[in-house]
């Protein structure tokens, strides 16, 4: 058996029988007990549950009764998700006790779909402070190079997933989560449209900015994923009410008749990606033009006025949730989650509107600019991933990230491997939809990655 | 003008944190870059351009 299945390739295996959940977990936990100490991807593995869960699935299986495509799956939860019973710390002190009561909506979907828990996956803290050596426990690591940064701060997945300690996983994107992670750990990753998956019970960093969403190997398994996460709850404020697609019914049928618009000032000019970061979005592009898509440029305001309200925004709400703890426990916060905070202590009542007022008019922008387009591309990260101890303090104030603007417009976002950099780290190309439009994005991604091939290649440490 | 160190301190006692002479300095020296996000986040627009919010007066 490959050692490295898929999400799909397992489920196939199981439904015809020809693989046990049980054996399949107990190979992703041998994994982990042979790769996590170097790794840190896990702040805990839930070994006795994932047993559980694997048995539950292999008597399905054997019954007749799978559940369906995720039914035992191995997979892990950012440690922002609540898990009942299950220790949730958001990689902080000051949750380090925290057992919740209860799972969030989107850990009760997975769980529903049959999949097996194999634990919690580290974050930066609060899903913003990292990467932190002050905390209870260390970073996640890259597993293509353990001296490099694998992004946040759903890095635990992103470590996890590329490692094939999991199949799949949760991350969560307020301004580039999932898909930073992606890209620098080579796999796929989908900021799904803002209200398409419920937040409830996922611990909050920006009410108006987060996003849940799944991670996996490759961009059918994000679909997958995607597919047992989405949907409408009564108990979010800001879940849509619309029906979910099937996100899989068309994802075979290549990029022929797509409209496909290039914002190559953002990654060529605005904030100018490494040689490899750009070979591979030309490549990408290649690709969708061979199959039949239609390719133009598209210009629209600078990075730097998306990143900036963005920021403003997402530091704002943060220093709202964050407050009274921060002025009554400062110090147990690690230094970089607490120096960032303090900025948003410092924007006026008048300029987070103004935020709030400029964002209104770059979604607008957006909204005309994608009329006559499906999907457009430009880079998920400047380059492939640093050394963790190079990474900048203030690289959010430094530099415009690529991932942010999306975030402020809310429209879907996947980022994927397009191919590996000078020290041999992947780097990433990002594909964003229309809002609500997943199953088109899902569809181009899947195109360009099968054709692509950059799936065949895992980390040398695992490998 | 620039903001002198000793006013930034002030700045930042206003908001009720409790932060160490050493953690405003670190501050201090990144409240540039701060300064000029700001700024462009709240570059002057129409008088009648709305926030990016949505008030559902029927709470679900």
């Amino acid at each position: 058996m490959d050692p490295f299945l898929t999400i799909a390739e397992a489920s196939a295996l199981i439904a015809a029988r020809k693989l046990s959940p049980m054996e399949l977990t107990r190979i992703c936990l041998n994994r982990i007990a042979a790769h996590d100490a170097s790794l840190h991807s896990f702040l805990l593995v839930t070994e006795a549950r994932a047993l559980a869960d694997a048995g539950a699935a292999e008597a399905r299986m054997q019954s007749g009764a799978l559940k369906g495509p995720l039914d035992g799956i191995p997979i892990g939860h950012k440690d922002i998700y609540s898990t009942a019973g299950i220790r949730t710390t958001a990689h902080s002190r000051l949750l380090e006790h925290n057992v919740p009561a209860g799972d969030a909506v989107v850990v009760q979907h997975w769980a529903t779909a049959g999949t097996v828990l194999m634990g919690k996956l580290a974050t930066h803290e609060f899903a913003i402070g990292g990467p932190s050596f002050d905390l209870p426990w260390p970073p996640a690591r890259n597993p293509w190079n353990p001296d490099h940064f694998t992004a946040g701060s759903s890095s635990g997945t992103g470590a996890a997933v590329a490692a094939g300690l999991v199949l799949g996983g949760t991350g969560s994107d307020t301004g580039g989560s999932i898909r930073g992670p992606a890209a620098l750990c080579g796999i796929a990753g989908i900021k799904p449209t803002y209200g398409l998956c419920s937040r409830r019970g996922v611990l909050p960093l920006s009410f108006t900015l987060d996003h849940t969403g799944p991670m996996a190997w490759t961009v059918r398994d994000c679909a997958l994923l995607l597919q047992a996460m989405a949907g409408y709850d009564a108990g979010d404020p800001a879940s849509a009410t619309r029906p979910v697609p099937d996100l899989t019914a068309d994802i075979d049928t290549g990029a022929k008749g797509l409209r496909i618009g290039v914002i190559r000032h953002f990654h060529e000019t605005d904030n100018p990606v490494s040689a490899a970061t750009l070979r591979g979005i030309e490549h990408a592009i290649d690709v969708f033009r061979h199959q039949g898509a239609e390719i133009r440029d598209v210009t629209l305001s600078p990075l730097a006025e998306y990143n900036a309200p963005g920021w403003i925004i997402l530091l704002t709400e943060a220093y709202a949730v964050h407050e009274p703890w921060l002025k009554e426990r400062f110090n147990d916060y690690g230094e970089l989650m607490r120096d960032r905070l303090v900025w948003g202590a410092l924007v006026r009542g008048s300029e987070y509107v103004q935020a709030l007022r400029r964002r209104r008019a770059l979604c607008e922008e957006m909204r005309d600019a994608m009329a006559d387009l499906d999907i457009l591309i430009t880079a998920s990260a400047v380059a492939e991933a640093p050394k963790i101890h190079d990474v900048p303090k203030w690289a959010m104030l430094e530099k415009p990230t690529f991932t942010m603007p999306f975030n402020v417009t809310g429209q879907p976002a996947l980022s994927l491997c397009c191919g590996y950099g000078a020290g041999g780290l992947p780097v990433g190309v990002q594909i964003i939809g229309k809002p609500f439009q997943e199953a088109t994005v899902l569809r181009a991604g899947h195109a360009y990655e099968s054709a692509a091939q950059w799936r065949a290649k895992r980390p040398d440490l695992v490998g | 003008m620039p903001l002198s160190p000793e006013a930034f301190g002030r700045m930042l006692d206003q908001t009720g944190l409790s932060l160490t002479d050493a953690q405003k300095s670190v501050l201090f020296d990144a409240y540039p870059l701060f300064q000029a996000m700001l700024a462009r986040a709240t570059a002057p627009l129409p008088r009648e351009a709305e926030p990016a919010t949505v008030f559902v007066a029927d709470i679900r």
